[in-house]
């Protein structure tokens, strides 16, 4: 097929942004998707056609929250209808997870779903092994329920290689399987060191993570003036 | 520090109000703070601190006029305080006036030339600016002021790169990690940023042209490194850089394992296993969506047997390795030829069918390239060392003409049509001599055939054909959406609009609650001029959200304000249109802004790579597509807006109506029916807007009324999570009442004075949008309007750069010369414009301004010989016809140019041979309902009324090559020219 499926790049987003606008009900600004691609650029994948048009991608973050292990999120995933059920949207979300782990160390991945979307459902459940880990009433504007679903990850000692092809989690149809990644890697366990003091870190920590995206639209002038 | 100048110091109560005021305004609680500043400001009236904190808080608030008057009045109170320029900077940020921020920073800094929150700002808003110079200055500053910190570090590095100092760069980076205590790697949260580091490091080398060390640099960093995949896809470019391409196979090959349909591993792969010369590599990794080296090698007629055959050997192993790739099974097709590609098609197309996939058909038109004598890369053995340049693949062919010819369509077709007759003789798919009949396929593959077979129609033009398989494949599946609304695209391609809308929103019932379905009928009723029926359609989406239109336009939904917008064009109200379109600028204007915070929130993510990538992206933002089709829109409308003005002299100019003072009495005549009509026409739009006004005002109201119920509702839904998070944002954004507008019908633009509107957005896109000819055609028009002959001359040389025998280019060539040596006409003629409906192919009529100045016209003698030829401007125009006439060249589009130019030229003796060559022109390239009606329109230009058997003439054949037409069904072909693309 004349499609290529590839990560994204900050070119992509404005597409992007139009796909999703054609594809969902749920809509982001143009921050929301470079907020995405300059945090966690590695885990946004775009499948695009031969004139160069993104027919399907897949919108992905970190949570970042320090209580909890460490685990990526769909936000959106999206395929034009001309060119669904035809693999698309299972290589972006395996591309997407895969970056996740390797990346971010992610423990494992979670995402929201309408219960009335079976292809979606189907896909995530089915064909990639997601478990519905909980019902969240009336999430989405129009009062319809969302099935919480998760995917955990292989964990440690399964750390990979600097080049070592994680064929288990990214091919979709295979006829020989690589060798599984050997060399364990130093992995997240005991490395988890308390964040210290403020040094070369974060400047004071001031702003958060999430602040650019609870900033998005607002005025973001910094603090006022009477830094000295 | 200076002590406290008397008229700032504030008794210790007063000062601590100040210092609440601040924290208030941080805390974002403003109403409070502005009671502090008031109590402040009761004791010390001209306190000028205080002044300028209550003028931000007011801005805060919304008032921008009080804002200003408050923090100017702090200002002249106390020119010396630096708080009060910073607040002012601030101020002009908050208005996205960087330029004037940047100024009040730079004063506040003479005050406190130490104080990094100033500093940082002004960094911000230099970058913002692109002020490269200025940038790196503050960003060294900072490191010096306080070097501990990493982000100051990272700044300052990316500052040297955007400067162009990508070897600083690299010196930064390495004395930001000699600072480094203690393994980075083994911590968690340093884990990340620091492989970000070192990838951002090795960009730099080798943007620095150190492609060795690069290399060298990347193993020793290997195991430290999280980007797996950036990491490999580097060492891949480099070692195809350094010429190694043994090695850069394995690499690619490895890549391959990690996604096997990503064609920029292919073009990697294959620039290895062709062992093509460094420079090349670069060029092909440029390549873009599904272009391959190969293609390009193909093009230039460099593709031998012995690379073929490489190629051919690697996708076989490929398919092998990945079985059912669907890329290692359609890349083969790009470049293999006769009986080999027969089968590799026939293989190919029967997989898809099985599987019953409705994009098969786009999917094999991307291998009917152009095909011909290879085009010959220009610049070929230059002056690096006589390497040749790789060039780009052959286009792809679109135009059903050349498609139809089009050897590698024919075999899918031929192919398409035996395997339809085998499926229904005998349920399986053909077989050849000798082998075992196949298995019997199930009904579906039948209809999925059909709908093949439908689609090649369409694309090779037989519409017809196309409908009447496609009802074939409904009988057989009568469900299958995909089929219906293929029927739709089909019916839009005939020109009937109307059933088009039709058949895609019947198909849009199969399945309700598909947003892409909705859109795509939205989208058809958009076309069918069915604007409010489109509305109501695309809201059962965005109802939740508060008022629909409002929530499109906070989603940023071009796409839809683009088809509105052109609607609305086709429908006579430019007002509507206009600010539609505008609100598509606004969008990207938001863009720009939108990178603000990312100057310092990627600094300590470290995603050093990524912004950099933003920083490019946000620089060619305005030539993105929606932004050019607003641009057009607004520019058009304009131009006619001005054509329409009672003094704006002048007649269709090369249109068709040359100047009135060469003018024969039925000319004058023609001439002036013409403006009869369009006033006609033009008091016929007023009563409209009239309507339309009354329409809107009552919608207006109708819709705050249901966003002030409805908000309440849209605000609750409980529950965490992260996604919802982003959804309640923008819901309680989206769902407060949308701001009234002032001017719900865009009256002000229709009153704006528009030429120099249209020149300001021309200039926009001259400078970012330069690649494209549709910006020097545009250019060209306003500018001649504007009797800016040298601004129009410059737009055709740089249209002709990008395709020296553009037929638009040409002909506004001609016009140029033309209306250069042409009399100015007398003031005060009657104004009488033939723009059409979407004046893509009019150039601008004579506008009657002054004859060019001895010097322009020096200027414009000088270039004559490169832009007319030696035949002069009769020459040109004879060229322009034979193009437009020619075989290879000429297309229905050139000959509406050849004959616009001919009757410019040649008035009287041009008009019959103008019209007998748009009248050849109707079977050949071009031919479509756009095509045609734009044809008959210029015809009607050329013959003007006394003529209008020849247009009816004309409209009768096109109505016969496409009996649905709407368009050609009434008299006036005029107003649905534009209706589609
Ligand atoms: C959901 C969606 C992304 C799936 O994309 P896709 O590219 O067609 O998915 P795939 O081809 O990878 O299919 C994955 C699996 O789902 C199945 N599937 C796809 N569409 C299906 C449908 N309509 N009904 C049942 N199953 C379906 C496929 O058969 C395949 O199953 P298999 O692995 O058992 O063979 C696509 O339908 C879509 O864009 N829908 C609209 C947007 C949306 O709902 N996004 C998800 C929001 S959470």
């Amino acid at each position: 097929m004349a499609l290529s499926i590839r990560q994204a790049t900050v070119d992509d987003l404005i597409q992007m942004q139009t796909a999703n606008l054609w594809c969902l009900p749920e809509n982001y600004q143009m921050k929301y998707y470079l907020y995405h691609v300059l945090s966690w650029p590695q885990l946004l994948f775009v499948a695009e056609d031969h004139k160069g048009k993104i027919v399907g991608y897949v919108l992905a973050k970190m949570e970042e929250d320090a209580n909890v292990p460490p685990h990526g999120h769909i936000t959106s995933l999206a395929v034009l209808r001309t060119h669904r059920k035809r693999g698309i949207a299972t290589r972006l979300m395996r591309c997407s997870q895969l970056c996740m782990q390797e990346s971010f160390e992610a423990r494992y991945v979670s995402l929201h779903v309408r219960e009335s979307n079976r292809a979606a459902f189907h896909l995530y459940k089915t064909t990639l092994g997601y478990q519905i880990n909980d019902v969240e009433k009336g999430y989405y504007a129009d009062g319809e329920d969302a099935y919480d679903m998760r995917l955990p990850f292989p964990q440690k000692g399964q750390s990979y290689g600097a080049m070592t092809p994680l064929k288990q989690v990214v091919a979709v149809k295979r006829k020989e399987e690589a060798p599984k990644a050997s060399a364990p890697v130093a992995a997240g366990g005991a490395a988890v060191a308390a964040r210290e003091g403020e040094g070369q870190g974060g400047e004071g920590g001031a702003e958060g993570v999430e602040e650019i995206a609870s900033s998005m639209g607002e005025l973001s002038v910094g603090a006022g003036a009477e830094k000295a | 520090m200076a002590s406290i100048p008397d008229n700032r110091k504030l008794p210790k109560r007063e000062a601590d109000l100040f210092k609440s005021i601040l924290k208030l305004y941080e805390r974002k609680e403003y109403k409070k703070g502005l009671k502090a500043a008031e109590a402040v400001l009761k004791k010390f009236p001209t306190h000028g601190e205080t002044l300028a904190m209550k003028g931000l808080t007011l801005n805060a608030l919304g008032k921008k006029e009080e804002a200003h008057d408050h923090v100017r009045r702090g200002l002249r109170a106390d020119l010396r305080s630096h708080v009060c320029w910073h607040v002012y900077g601030l101020l002009h940020r908050s208005e996205r006036n960087y330029a004037e921020a940047i100024k009040s920073y730079l004063n506040a800094l003479k005050h406190e030339p130490e104080n990094l929150q100033i500093l940082k700002d002004l960094a911000a808003l230099q970058i913002q600016i692109r002020e490269v110079k200025g940038f790196v200055e503050t960003r060294r500053k900072l490191l010096g002021l306080k070097s501990n910190l990493q982000q100051n570090w990272t700044a300052y590095a990316v500052a040297n790169h955007v400067a162009g100092n990508a070897e600083t760069t690299v010196q930064a980076i390495d004395a930001f990690v000699k600072t480094l205590k203690g393994d980075r790697y083994q911590r968690a949260d340093e884990r990340y940023p620091h492989s970000e580091l070192l990838l951002y490091k090795n960009l730099a080398l080798s943007d620095a042209g150190m492609t060795q060390e690069a290399l060298d640099h990347l193993e020793e960093c290997s195991d430290k490194v999280m980007d797996k995949l950036g990491w490999t896809k580097k060492k891949g470019e480099l070692l195809l850089a350094l010429g190694r391409h043994e090695d850069a196979e394995k690499i690619y090959r490895e890549l391959l394992d990690r996604g096997d349909e990503d064609y920029t591993f292919h073009r990697g792969l294959q620039c290895a296993v062709l062992k093509l010369p460094p420079k090349q590599c670069e060029e092909a990794l440029k390549l873009r969506a599904c272009e391959l080296p190969s293609g390009a090698l193909r093009a230039a007629g460099k593709l031998g047997e012995a690379e073929v055959e490489t190629l051919t050997k690697l996708y076989r192993g490929l398919r092998e390795r990945f079985e059912g790739s669907p890329a290692a099974a359609r890349i083969p097709l790009t470049f293999l030829e006769g009986e080999e590609l027969r089968s590799s098609l026939d293989a190919y197309m029967r997989r898809y069918l099985r599987k019953g996939v409705p994009s098969l058909g786009t999917d094999l038109s991307s291998v009917f390239e152009k095909q011909g004598a290879p085009t010959s890369v220009a610049a070929g053995g230059d002056a690096d060392g006589g390497e040749e340049k790789l060039g780009r693949p052959s286009p792809v062919v679109t135009d059903a003409f050349d498609l139809r010819n089009h050897p590698v369509q024919q075999m899918v077709m031929d192919l398409t049509k035996s395997f339809v007759e085998s499926l229904r003789s005998t349920g399986r798919f053909p077989t050849a001599e000798g082998e075992k009949d196949g298995d019997k396929e199930p009904e579906e593959t039948l209809a999925w055939t059909l709908f093949l077979r439908a689609q090649l129609e369409e694309r090779t033009g037989f519409l017809q054909e196309a409908y009447d398989t496609l009802e074939e494949c409904a009988a057989l599946q009568p469900t299958m959406l995909d089929f219906l609304q293929r029927k739709g695209r089909v019916l839009r391609k005939m020109g009937a609009l109307t059933r088009a809308a039709e058949a895609v929103d019947s198909a849009r019932m199969l399945d309700k609650a598909d947003r892409y379905m909705n859109s795509k009928a939205t989208k058809y009723l958009l076309r069918a001029g069915q604007i409010p029926k489109a509305e109501q359609t695309i809201a059962i989406f965005t109802r939740h959200e508060g008022d629909p239109q409002h929530n499109l336009f906070e989603m940023q939904c071009s796409w839809f304000e683009l088809e509105w917008a052109e609607a609305q064009i086709r429908a006579g109200k430019p007002g509507l249109a206009m600010k539609k379109a505008l609100a598509v600028h606004t969008h990207f204007e938001d863009f720009v802004e939108d990178q603000f915070d990312f100057h310092t929130y990627c600094m300590r993510k470290v995603t050093l790579r990524s912004y950099l990538g933003m920083l490019r992206m946000v620089d060619d933002l305005r030539s993105q597509k929606s932004y050019r089709r607003a641009s057009a829109l607004l520019v058009r409308a304009y131009l006619r807006l001005h054509d329409e003005r009672p003094g704006s002299a002048g007649g269709g100019g090369a249109a068709g109506l040359p100047d009135m003072t060469n003018m024969t009495a039925a000319e004058k005549k023609r001439v002036k029916a013409k403006a009869r009509r369009d006033a006609k026409k033009k008091a016929a739009e007023q009563e409209l807007e009239k309507q339309q006004m009354l329409d809107e005002a009552a919608r207006q109201s109708a819709l705050a009324k249901e966003t002030a119920n409805g908000s309440s509702k849209t605000d609750d839904g409980g529950g965490g999570g992260e996604k919802k998070g982003g959804h309640n944002k923008r819901r309680g954004r989206a769902a407060a009442a949308p701001p009234v507008d002032p001017d719900p019908l865009g009256l002000t633009l229709l009153e704006k004075d528009p030429l120099p509107e249209a020149a300001r957005l021309v200039a926009l896109l001259s400078a970012h949008a330069g690649a494209y000819v549709e910006t020097h055609l545009l250019a060209f028009d306003v500018a001649m309007r504007r009797g800016k002959y040298l601004l129009a001359a410059r737009a055709v040389i740089r249209g002709r750069a990008l395709e020296p025998r553009n037929p638009e280019l040409l002909l506004r060539t001609i016009q140029l010369y033309h209306e250069a040596q042409a009399t100015p006409p007398s003031p005060g003629q009657p104004a009488a414009s033939c723009a059409p409906a979407d004046g893509s192919s009019t150039p601008s009529p004579t506008t009657g301004p002054a004859p060019p100045s001895p010097l322009v016209a020096r200027v414009l003698a000088e270039e004559a010989e490169g832009l007319l030829g030696t035949g002069g401007l009769a020459g040109a125009v004879a060229e322009l016809v034979r193009l437009a006439e020619d075989a290879e060249t000429g297309s229905l589009g050139a000959r509406v140019c050849a004959a616009k130019a001919l009757s410019l030229t040649a008035a009287e003796q041009g008009r019959e041979q103008a019209v007998r060559i748009v009248r050849e022109g109707l079977d050949g390239r071009g031919v479509t309902v756009p095509g045609c009606a734009n044809a008959v329109e210029a015809v009607r230009g050329v013959v003007g009324e006394d003529g209008s058997a020849a247009v009816e003439a004309l409209r009768e054949v096109c109505g016969n090559t496409f009996p649905n037409a709407e368009v050609f069904k009434s008299s006036s072909a005029q107003e649905v020219v534009a209706s589609s693309g």
